[in-house]
């Protein structure tokens, strides 16, 4: 099965610091892997490699059949606007915008009338338990609230992949579960391909499989190659 | 995208709101001056344009222009080459212009006579006046009814026959007065001539050395405008880098989340100049509020030395236009250059790399502009008035902004200094942050600095004019000796200077009326006796052209020098006020001239000595006047000593009211820099200091970290700007005043005291806002 | 799922309810506790039967016309003790799962081999047993939802001791090589 999303060893360094070196994962349509390990691990890198907002210092990227990594500056924020989601753990929202107009942003990006942007972003308020928060800003919002916002937001342009960065790691566990369980449910009524950055074990225990960046590269626990899994 | 720019600039929260606020008045204030500055240029222009008539028959206005030099804004410059003039008149017009004086104030005088029905009229009045008759401007007719007839109405034969329009006067305050003679009058009185159409080349189109009777050489007004321009809108434009710099960090921080969404950098270059846009908007609206707020009371400030009519200082529908179209689209690119510089990435600010180190090529502006003016010193000035503008403006300019570059360097040096002396966590603290960010640290105060260094090169300057020696200097009342020279000093083809012109011995009954004014205190009559030479070395000139004056005489009036012991006539300079040096100190030669021939030779010139009061001064110059009517000999008219020396002094007091405005508003500007920057700065760190205030540290400590922050960078290039300032005003004064500087009076010293003492006090004033800010709700985890 | 130990004590506190039918305690069990496995009778009744010898139960009279699993039970003063006593009393923090996961990796070290890969492969299992009691979490009810809870935060602290142990291999190498 072809992969959605792949990286073909990667390798990327900040200054002298080598965060990835060689790093190479495939994911397939629908799949939801966890990509774990110890923090500092480039974890996090590899997510920017795939999500094309880092570009790698060698290999390549490629998604939907092409290369990724090649692509310009301004191509790929459209790609990040129309093909990819993004749900990161802080500091996201944009303050001086309503929740609504948050959620509408990447339609609104995108060319979207500002009406039939609201409506489609207001759509997601109710399944997402945010019934009546529309209007507030993200400072009015609980951590729990404002996480489920940016899922909403990540969610709202019918992504092909949905890209997590620790999304419940400022949550209590309550919240964090709610917003793991909403986003995972979205994903599959969607058929959305889910990256999950996580350190956190029943975090990646909503993935369908999990792989571990270690020492740069990624590996699985089996030791099997960590390419696309099998179809849940 | 432009309504989402739109959205997050005007209801963006408290946050967007006060910034934007903030930003919008720093442009208002701008673009209030900027319109000031506009309409003064036009206004200037319109009072230049009235002088224009005035100048009919100068030399330089009837020959070929040489050409427009200078700044060209407005109505400046509509002279091509030729002169212009009004429509030529078939009958033409007997004119003859002379300036007289009162207390101390000009008086320009046309005597007219015209020659038939189509003679060319001043513009102003409805026709020429008539023989008997005068045609008067506002200010002079009230000034005529208020002083005492044999002070100044005697001065002009007739009777009013009505008042002067504004279309010929160039200042509401202007003294004009146009007296009908008759054609035959006029044609005796030398000096007089025949013009068939009126000068309308203002003086600033007049090229650069010829004779004006008023108004602005193009020097002057380019002058003007380069300070003004310099010394106002650059601490103008750091106020408003400074408000646009509020809040930097929360907005591409927002920025950022909105390229992870998607954004292109175009998207978000848009974004950032609609919003820059929208507050240069609101801006340009208050800047255009203010100036028609302040339009009236800025009519009434002298720049050019005479009012404005309140009218005149408008805007034309391009200058509105312009600055209504262009500041916004000035804002909006500088939004998108600043992004340039800035990366903004969908991850935001995530490596915080340590900025280079500030090198010390920061120091090479400033020593390049100190170059060239040291150049102009050591050189000499540039031929052309456009190369001197150049050389001085640009010297100047070159030091302002060399300030600005190596502030941050002196800064830097400063913070080393302070983290060697520094035991106490406050100052650590404030040395840390200096050196992390100097380039912040002086932003707050280079406004300040540049205020300081324009007060400082204005402050000596204008002291070292001041105490210029006049051409006679002011020894024993000499100031108060009323001059009336008939005899001119040119130069011969062979190189030689001669006095040429006399004027016949007063009649015994002007000596009389003379000797009864009260205040009269003794006359010299200088008698012209062409051939005589002078060679004292005290004079400087050898083979200066002599008179001869009757010894007796000059013992009435030691103001003007001495005889020597048992001498009947001494020879003395033909032209006394030509002289350099305090003449009351010079004894004379004797001169080998019998009495008798001395009474019949005729007078170089006839000195009034007078104890200065006004009506002693006024009513013999009206008498000098009515003696020697207009036109008998050479132009100049009855003068004191002191009121030639005046003539330089005149553009001083306006130059120093300029100046006085200027650096009032560039402190002001500067003083809103660095609250706005020292509040800016607290917000940032409210969660950093509300912390430290969490673990113990006192607000005192925090207090003196503040103030440390602003007052080193301050202390430590404000005494490089004073130092540069001397420097600078040096050079200037050597080269374009021959000058030596003057130290300034006490007032500067204690103004400039008062001024970082007023610096501090602004930084004392945010202490309630740190005191809120780092309360214990603040550092709640978020 | 509840170990062994507490299903008479369990039945004891279903007990305390009200005077039952052996019947009525098994269906409620199953219910509620049964987690798809159901008890047998035979136990149940062995375990009423040693309940009621043990003085924490007493059987009723038998009721005419019924057979042997028509008999009523009801508590005793000293079963109702004996359920105070148990619900107050916190379970014993018996790590056994760990004590094998010692064994092995200590094992391991003393026989040279890769500690570290069976780690990993551990890991990989609770994850998958993660992944199923999350998947569970999602489909059931509140029940469901609490016992998976119980058995994710127990995995999880297995996966953190892992993590732990696996930081510091070389050292305990060394230790268990002297």
């Amino acid at each position: 099965m072809s992969a959605t999303i792949e990286a073909r060893g990667v390798v990327k360094s900040f200054g002298q610091t080598p965060a990835l070196r060689g790093a190479t994962i495939a994911v397939g349509p629908g799949e939801i892997v966890a990509v774990m390990g110890p923090s500092g691990s480039g974890k996090s890198t590899l997510l920017h490699c795939l999500a094309g907002i880092l570009t790698p210092d060698e290999g390549e990227v490629w998604f939907a059949g092409q290369r990724l990594d090649t692509l310009t500056e301004t191509q790929r924020s459209e790609l990040r606007r129309d093909k990819f989601g993004f749900v990161f753990q802080s500091g996201q929202l944009v303050p001086e915008l309503t929740a609504e107009e948050n959620v509408a942003l990447p339609l609104l990006l995108g060319g979207t009338r500002r009406a039939a942007a609201l409506a489609e972003a207001g759509a997601w308020f109710g399944r997402l338990g945010l019934d009546g928060l529309g209007t507030r800003r993200s400072g009015e919002l609980s951590g729990g609230q404002a996480q489920r916002v940016a899922l909403a937001r990540g969610m709202v342009n019918r992504p092909q992949v949905l890209f997590a960065d620790e999304p419940t790691g400022s949550l209590d566990s309550v919240s964090g579960e709610l917003v793991m369980s909403l986003m995972t449910r979205a994903a599959r009524e969607q058929g959305t391909t889910v990256i999950l950055v996580t350190h956190d074990a029943r975090v990646a225990a909503y993935a369908g499989r999990e792989v571990i960046v270690r020492d740069g590269a990624v590996t699985s626990l089996t030791g099997a190659t960590p390419s696309a899994g099998a179809t849940r | 995208m432009i309504r989402l720019g739109l959205r997050l600039a005007v209801s963006g929260g408290r946050e967007a709101v006060v910034r934007l606020v903030i930003v919008a008045a720093a442009v208002g204030i701008g673009v209030g001056l900027l319109l000031t500055v506009i309409a003064a240029v036009n206004a200037v222009g319109v009072q230049n344009d009235r002088y224009a008539w005035l100048d009919t028959g100068t030399p330089a206005a009837s020959a070929r222009v040489q050409g427009v030099v200078g700044i060209v804004v407005g109505r400046h410059g509509r002279a091509a080459s030729g002169g212009a003039t009004t429509a030529t008149s078939r009958d033409p017009l007997w004119l003859l212009f002379t300036t007289d004086a009162f207390d101390g104030q000009t008086i320009y005088r046309a005597d007219a006579a015209a020659t038939g029905p189509d003679s060319p009229v001043p513009p102003g009045i409805p026709r020429d006046p008539g023989p008997g008759q005068y045609y008067i401007s506002p200010a002079l007719s009230s000034l005529l009814r208020s002083a005492p007839a044999d002070e100044l109405a005697d001065r002009y034969p007739g009777h009013q026959a009505g008042l002067i329009g504004q279309a010929g006067l160039p200042s509401p305050d202007s003294l004009v007065i146009v007296v009908g003679r008759s054609a035959a009058v006029m044609s005796h009185l030398p000096g007089a001539a025949k013009v068939t159409s009126l000068n309308s080349t203002p003086p600033s189109g007049c090229g650069n050395s010829c004779q004006i009777r008023g108004g602005l050489t193009p020097k002057g007004i380019d002058f003007i405008l380069s300070v003004v321009g310099l010394a106002l809108l650059l601490p103008v434009l750091i106020f408003i880098g400074t408000a646009t710099r509020l809040s930097a960090a929360r907005r591409e921080q927002r920025f950022a989340a909105m390229r992870l969404v998607g954004a292109t950098p175009r998207q978000v270059s848009l974004i950032a100049a609609v919003e820059s846009a929208v507050a240069a908007v609101v801006g340009v609206a208050i800047g255009f509020g203010l100036f028609f707020l302040l339009r009236i009371p800025l009519a009434a400030i002298p720049f050019t030395g005479q009012r404005f009519f309140p009218a005149e200082l408008s805007l034309s529908l391009p200058d509105i236009l312009v600055v209504a179209v262009g500041v916004p689209l000035a804002a909006a690119v500088a939004a998108r250059l600043a992004l340039r510089r800035v990366n903004i990435s969908p991850l935001g600010v995530t490596r915080r790399v340590t900025p280079a180190p500030l090198r010390a090529w920061r120091v090479l502006p400033l020593l390049a502009g100190l170059a060239v003016l040291g150049f102009v010193v050591v050189h000499g000035k540039p031929a052309s008035p456009a190369g001197q503008v150049l050389a001085f403006v640009g010297g100047f300019a070159l030091i302002m902004i060399g300030l600005v570059i190596a502030g941050p360097w002196l800064t830097m040096a400063g913070a080393r200094v302070l983290v060697r002396r520094a035991s106490r966590p406050g100052a650590l603290i404030a040395a840390r942050r200096l050196a992390d960010d100097p380039r912040a640290a002086f932003r707050a105060v280079s406004g300040l600095v540049l205020a300081l260094f324009i007060f400082t090169v204005a402050a000596t300057l204008l002291a070292t004019q001041n105490t210029e020696p006049p051409f006679v200097a002011d020894g024993a009342g000499a100031n108060n000796i009323l001059v009336d020279q008939f005899s001119n000093i040119t130069e011969v083809s062979s190189g030689h200077q001669v006095a040429v012109g006399s004027a016949p011995p007063p009649s015994a009954a002007v000596l009389a009326r003379l000797r009864q004014i009260s205040g009269v205190q003794g006359m010299v009559e200088v008698r012209a006796d062409p051939g005589l030479t002078i060679t004292n070395p005290q004079l400087q000139v050898q083979g200066f052209p002599a008179a001869v004056v009757s010894c007796a005489q000059l013992a009435g009036v030691p103001g003007l020098g001495r005889c020597p012991a048992g001498a009947a006539a001494a020879k003395v300079p033909a032209s006394l006020i030509d002289v350099e040096g305090n003449l009351a100190d010079f004894t004379w030669p004797a001169a080998d001239v019998p009495a008798q021939r001395l009474d019949s030779l005729p007078l170089a010139s006839l000195d009034v000595a007078t104890n200065g009061s006004q009506p002693a001064i006024e009513q013999a110059r009206t008498i000098l006047e009515n003696a020697y009517p207009t036109g008998t000999g050479s132009p100049p008219p009855p003068k004191t000593v002191g009121e030639y020396n005046a003539v330089g002094n005149g553009a001083d007091n306006a130059y120093q009211q300029l100046a006085d405005v200027v650096i009032l508003t560039s402190l002001a500007v500067a003083g809103c820099t660095l609250a706005v920057s020292v509040a800016g700065g607290l917000a940032d760190r409210k969660r950093p200091f509300s912390l430290l205030r969490l673990t113990g540290a006192r607000l005192g400590m925090l207090r003196r970290v503040i103030v440390l922050e602003s007052a080193v960078p301050l202390l430590a290039v404000a005494a490089v700007a004073i130092g540069i300032g001397f420097a600078t005003s040096a050079m200037y004064a050597t080269t374009e005043m021959h000058l030596s500087l003057v130290a300034p009076g006490a007032a500067y010293f204690v103004l400039t005291a008062a001024g970082i003492v007023l610096a501090l006090g602004i930084i004392a004033a945010t202490f309630p806002l740190l005191r809120r800010i780092t309360g214990p709700e603040t550092a709640r985890s978020e | 799922m509840l170990s062994g130990m507490s299903v008479p004590l369990t039945l004891l506190g279903l007990l305390e309810r009200e005077p039952s039918h052996g019947y009525d305690l098994k269906r409620d069990y199953d219910t509620w506790f049964g987690r798809g496995k159901p008890l047998p009778y035979g136990q149940v009744y062995a375990t009423l039967s040693r309940l009621a010898r043990d003085g924490k139960a007493i059987v009723g009279p038998a009721e005419p016309g019924e057979g042997p699993d028509r008999k009523r039970y009801a508590i005793t003063e000293a079963g109702i003790a004996e359920v105070e006593q148990w619900l107050a009393e916190p379970a014993p923090p018996e790590p056994h799962l760990q004590t094998v996961l010692f064994s092995k990796v200590v094992l391991a070290l003393m026989l040279g081999r890769p500690a570290d890969r069976y780690l990993d492969a551990q890991r990989a299992a609770h994850l998958q047993r993660m992944r199923e009691l999350t998947a569970l979490k999602e489909r059931g009810d509140m029940m469901d939802t609490l016992l998976a809870d119980h058995g994710l935060y127990h995995l999880e602290a297995d996966l953190r001791w892992i993590d732990h142990t696996a930081v510091r291999l070389d050292m305990l190498a060394q230790e268990v090589h002297q």
